[in-house]
This record gives C-alpha cells, sequence and structure tokens, in this order.
C-alpha cells in the first residue's frame, strides 16, 4: 500500500489528508499543510530543529511518517502563538536575544513548551536537559537558557497565582 | 535527504504482522518507533521495500513487575520505562539507563525492542539487558515463540539471533534479590550524543563488605556487549578495595577489542571504558547504589 488517508489534530484543529508511505511527518507539516514553522535540519534526529509535540510529548518529525501520526494530536510551533501575540516563551527568546538566524528557534521554543507545560516549576537543571536536544550554530546557548529560565519563572508565577 | 519508495503495512494484530512478514516478497523491515531505521532510511543507507509498522500492537506494549520477573513488551519506549515507578522500584537501573538514551524526543518513539534488534554494540539497552542475563521471546509464523537469552541473542555489530521472519515480542528479566547494588557509566561527547563506550555492573555485597556474587557488562568495546560473572572478575570473597578494582580492570579492558571510528580511537575507548569500570566498581562498594554521568 502506497497511500494511506490519515485523521489527525493539528495545533487543535482536526485535519484529513492522503499521504504517501514515505512522506515524512515534517514534509507532511510543511508541504502538505503550509506549516513552515517546523524546520528541516539534519533530518536524521540530531539537530532537534524539526522538534514537534506528538499528544504534548516532544518527537523528531523528520524521524516520523507521515501515516505514523494518524490519530494524534500534533503542537507545531504555529500552535504556540496566541492571535497575534507572543506567547511568553517566544517573548523571552526576544527579550533575551535568544535568536540570530531563528533556523532552531522552533525547536527550542516547542521544545520548552513542552516541558513547561508538563512542568512549570522545571528546575535549571531540567531546562538544561530539555535544551540539550536541539542544536543552535548561531548563539552559543547562554541567551537561550536565559529565555528559558524567563519563560519558567513566568511560567510558574502563572502557576502560582492560579 | 528522504527515503526511497517503499510499501507501508499496519496490521492490527501480531499474528496479521507475522504472517506479512512471513510472505514478504523483497526486503521487509519492521518499524516501530523507526529512531534507528528511519535515519537510515533518510540517509538511504537502508532501502527496505515494505515496512510493516507493530507500533500499536496491544500484545507488544506494557510494562508488568511480579514476584520474581520484570516482562516488558518490545515497543514500550525508552520513555516509557525512564517514567515506570513500578521499573525504579523493581529495578532502578533500567529507568536510569533509559535516560542516557539520546535526548526525550527520541525516547517518546525509540522502543526497547527495536533498540534491541537494532543491535548497536554501544547501545544502551543490549549491554544493559546482557548484564542481566534478559530473555526475549522471539516469534514467527512458522515456528511459533521462543526464548533467546540476551547473551546469545547479540552476534556482531547490528546483527542478532532474530530470523528474517522472526519479531521480538518481550523481555524478560528476573527480579533480583533486595539489596543487590548496581552502577552504570557511560562516556558520550555531550549529553545525549551517542555513547562511545559504556560501563555498568550488578553485585550482591555481604554485610561484611565481602562481594558473593557479581557480573558486569561493557559496551562499545567490541561488535557485541561484553559481560563478565563472578569468576572472570577476580573480585569475590573480598571486600572491594583500590587494589583489587585498579587489577580487574586492567585485566578486563586486556580482554576487550574496541575499534577506532571516527568518534575515538580503540585507545582511547580502552583508556575511557578502564576509568568507567573503576567507577562502576567503586559505585557498587558505596553504601549506597549511586551512578554518576560523565558528560555532567
Amino acid at each position: 500500500m502506497n497511500t494511506h488517508r490519515i485523521e489527525l489534530t493539528i495545533n487543535g484543529t482536526r485535519v484529513e489528508r492522503e499521504v504517501s508511505s514515505r512522506q515524512l511527518f515534517i514534509d507532511f507539516l510543511r508541504d502538505d499543510l503550509g506549516l513552515t514553522g517546523t524546520h528541516a535540519g539534519c533530518e536524521h534526529g540530531v539537530c532537534g530543529a524539526c522538534t514537534v509535540l506528538l499528544d504534548g510529548e516532544p518527537v523528531r518529525s523528520c524521524l516520523m511518517l507521515a501515516v505514523q501520526a494518524r490519530e494524534h494530536e500534533v503542537t507545531t510551533v504555529e500552535g504556540i502563538a496566541g492571535d497575534g501575540e507572543l506567547h511568553p516563551i517566544q517573548k523571552a527568546f526576544w527579550d533575551a536575544h535568544a535568536l540570530q538566524c531563528g533556523y532552531c528557534t522552533p525547536g527550542f521554543i516547542t521544545t520548552l513548551y513542552g516541558v513547561l507545560q508538563a512542568r512549570p516549576n522545571a528546575t535549571d537543571s531540567e531546562l538544561r536537559d530539555a535544551l540539550n536536544g536541539v542544536l543552535c550554530r548561531c548563539t552559543g546557548y547562554q541567551n537561550i537558557f536565559r529565555a528559558a529560565q524567563m519563560a519558567r519563572d513566568a511560567a510558574a508565577a502563572d502557576e502560582g497565582a492560579s | 535527504m528522504k527515503p526511497a519508495p517503499f510499501e507501508y503495512h499496519a496490521p492490527d494484530s501480531l499474528d496479521g504482522a507475522l504472517s506479512l512478514l512471513a510472505h514478504a516478497d523483497g526486503d521487509t523491515k519492521i518499524i516501530s518507533g523507526g529512531q534507528s531505521l528511519l535515519p537510515l532510511m533518510n540517509l538511504r543507507l537502508s532501502r527496505p521495500e515494505a515496512l510493516i509498522d507493530i507500533e500499536r500492537l496491544p500484545e507488544l506494549r506494557g510494562i508488568r513487575v511480579d514476584e520474581t520477573s520484570i516482562r516488558i513488551g518490545a515497543t514500550t519506549t525508552h520513555a516509557q520505562i525512564e517514567h515506570s515507578t513500578e521499573l525504579a522500584a523493581a529495578c532502578p537501573l533500567l529507568p536510569v539507563a533509559a535516560r542516557h538514551i539520546g535526548h526525550a524526543a527520541i525516547r517518546t518513539r525509540g522502543t526497547l525492542g527495536g533498540s534491541l534488534a537494532h543491535a548497536d554494540p554501544s547501545a544502551e539497552w543490549p549491554t544493559v539487558m546482557s548484564l542481566l542475563d534478559a530473555r526475549f521471546c522471539l516469534r514467527s509464523e512458522q515456528r511459533g515463540s521462543h526464548w533467546v537469552p540476551a547473551r546469545q541473542f547479540f552476534k556482531t555489530f547490528f546483527t542478532t539471533a532474530l530470523e528474517p521472519d522472526d519479531v521480538l515480542v518481550e523481555i524478560e528479566i528476573s527480579r533480583t534479590e533486595p539489596g543487590v547494588r548496581w552502577a552504570f557509566h557511560e562516556f558520550a561527547r555531550q549529553s545525549g550524543a551517542f555513547a562511545i563506550v559504556t560501563a555498568t555492573a550488578i553485585a550482591s555485597v555481604e554485610p561484611d563488605s565481602t562481594v558473593s556474587k557479581i557480573a558486569l557488562a561493557v559496551g562499545g568495546c567490541g561488535a557485541t556487549p561484553r559481560t563478565y560473572t563472578d569468576g572472570q572478575l577476580t573480585l569475590l570473597g573480598a571486600p572491594l578495595s583500590e587494589t583489587t578494582i585498579k587489577a580487574a580492570a586492567r585485566t578486563l579492558v586486556a580482554d576487550t577489542d574496541p575499534l577506532t571510528d571516527v568518534h575515538a580511537t580503540s585507545a582511547d575507548r580502552r583508556q575511557i571504558v578502564q576509568a568507567l569500570i573503576e567507577r562502576t566498581l567503586r559505585d557498587l562498594g558505596a553504601p549506597a547504589s549511586t551512578t554518576r554521568d560523565m558528560t555532567r
């Protein structure tokens, strides 16, 4: 069988499409759905630029077939931004100057979003562990870590306030 | 890069998968998480004509712990093992080893069975399962189920006892007695990068500190993990001391046959694994079981 009809939820929207067996999930997101926020870096799972959330957990979209994503709930970086407003994680990246070319940035933001959804009070060590999974060639990581701390502090404050 | 064309099948039963595999025309591979297979396919180092996806088969998932054994379904993910409170209680080495595998995104999809079937001698699971003397259940349409000990499963690089029509379905480990100590040390260039060498051990240590039973396994130092037990380790019947630890590490390293590759030379691997073996044995002698990771 070379084509498959799949149904899944992307950023809260139900989507139904026909995909070919060999189509990678990242290419389905970018080419079929026009969600080009997720980036293809190495295409073998090492760089993390392609990271999306599958039922809230981080996955490498370059190491999934589109057909394997059926019936899952997927969050891409496009699903993290508010309507015309930066999410606190994105604002933290802005404020901390945590991006230059921006190629790795969706990978970091999506990863952090997943971590802070599950653990708004994530420790610095847990943040470093999470950030480990994405490579950056531009920034040297220090500002990315600062942005992660700022985002965590904002999330923890929110959690404390609610 | 993108994979070459192939057919994709997702049968809804294990029997269905075994039948497809048994009657496959061309080169057919089993896939679950795909964290080892898809990189190979994306780089076109592997071009199977068909994939049989076993990820959603309920028969292959699940962690079951009872008084005598731990049974883990082959498609259980590294993340599930890492976060299992049952395993943290019954065999804490397993969640700790799981945490060393790649990054969280890899662990969400990658599976225990996939790692074992892939048989990279540097990977964590082949080494840990060899240490624990685990047994693997292989199943085929023609021959039914049979069990293979981990220590006989790995033949050479990326080669196992799996026949072309076999599927690895379950992993079984015997529970250790309470008070058995364990240690795990892995060296990688960065946290989450591929392990270069690994040393892991379990031991029964008497109240007077003498070692009554011990096993140690080394990964990344040959075509398969290497396991050493009791008599081979010259550590039984006495407390662990710096002298005996250093002597044991020296002897073991002389037996290893690490290759030189892009990650490290043979000499580097020997030197690093000798240090890891010493740290592992020192941990066994410590009052509480500990593990440290060189990359942190």
